[in-house]
């Protein structure tokens, strides 16, 4: 899934995908800011065909978020 | 034709929501003012304004008889966060609201699902007023800023 993922981002931020480190966050992507990361939330929802809560998406900013979100079927943990 | 409401509905802050100016990436905005001065005839209404929590230099534009701004926007520094942007070639950047409660306007805004990436905090370009940051699915950034008073841009 970690690298389904690392594709996604590089389509949408134009990095090569061997580029993207296992630990990429939004904080370590330059291209990783507020446009992209609703573009990468949008883009994920189309290849997992998920549906990612506005809420959840803040929280959704690093691969490690990512991919355990994904890894749970899309959906966000009850607290 | 069904007829379609103006405005939010009753209670709603969209009711107090004006257009207050659409953000223009640019990488300098000496050279960008000029081109809109002579190109469409806007009439400078500040100085360039540096706004450390954008990391960018601002300046507002109007035209003729137009309460909506332009605002060109630049990168500060190389690292500024809108360098990034810049690269992919600038252009429209985001659209500001002025909005008389700024704090209940975010919670209308979240409520219909947009993203708050900056609660409000005190803006540069508007001193004694605050702005905010949203983003929605339709990925246009959204500014809020609190209503200006009479004089004020």
């Amino acid at each position: 899934m970690r690298e389904r993922v690392k594709r996604v981002m590089s389509d949408v931020f134009g990095v090569p995908a061997e580029e993207i480190p296992d630990d990429a966050d939004a904080e370590t992507l330059e291209s990783w800011d507020s446009l992209g990361h609703m573009s990468l939330m949008l883009a994920l929802e189309a290849e997992f065909n998920v549906s990612i809560p506005s809420e959840t998406m803040l929280e959704l900013i690093s691969m490690e978020e990512i991919t355990a979100f994904l890894g749970r079927g899309g959906s966000t943990p009850q607290s | 034709m069904t007829e379609v409401a103006a405005h939010g509905g009753a209670g709603s802050p969209l009711m107090a929501l004006d257009l207050h100016h659409v953000g223009i990436l640019v990488a300098d905005i000496g050279s960008a003012s000029e081109a809109y001065v002579r190109r469409f005839g806007y009439s400078i209404r500040t100085s360039v304004i540096h706004d450390p929590t954008q990391t960018a230099f601002v300046q507002f534009l109007a035209l003729p008889g137009s309460t909506v701004l332009v605002e060109l926007v630049a990168p500060d520094r190389p690292d500024s966060k809108l360098s990034g942007a810049l690269r992919k070639g600038g252009g429209l950047n985001h659209m500001c609201y002025a909005v008389e409660d700024i704090d209940d306007a975010c919670r209308h805004l979240r409520a219909e699902a947009m993203l708050l990436i900056q609660p409000p905090v005190p803006a540069a370009a508007f001193p004694g007023r605050r702005i905010a940051w949203l983003i929605g699915r339709d990925r246009i950034p959204v500014e809020l800023v609190e209503r200006p008073l009479a004089g004020q841009v």
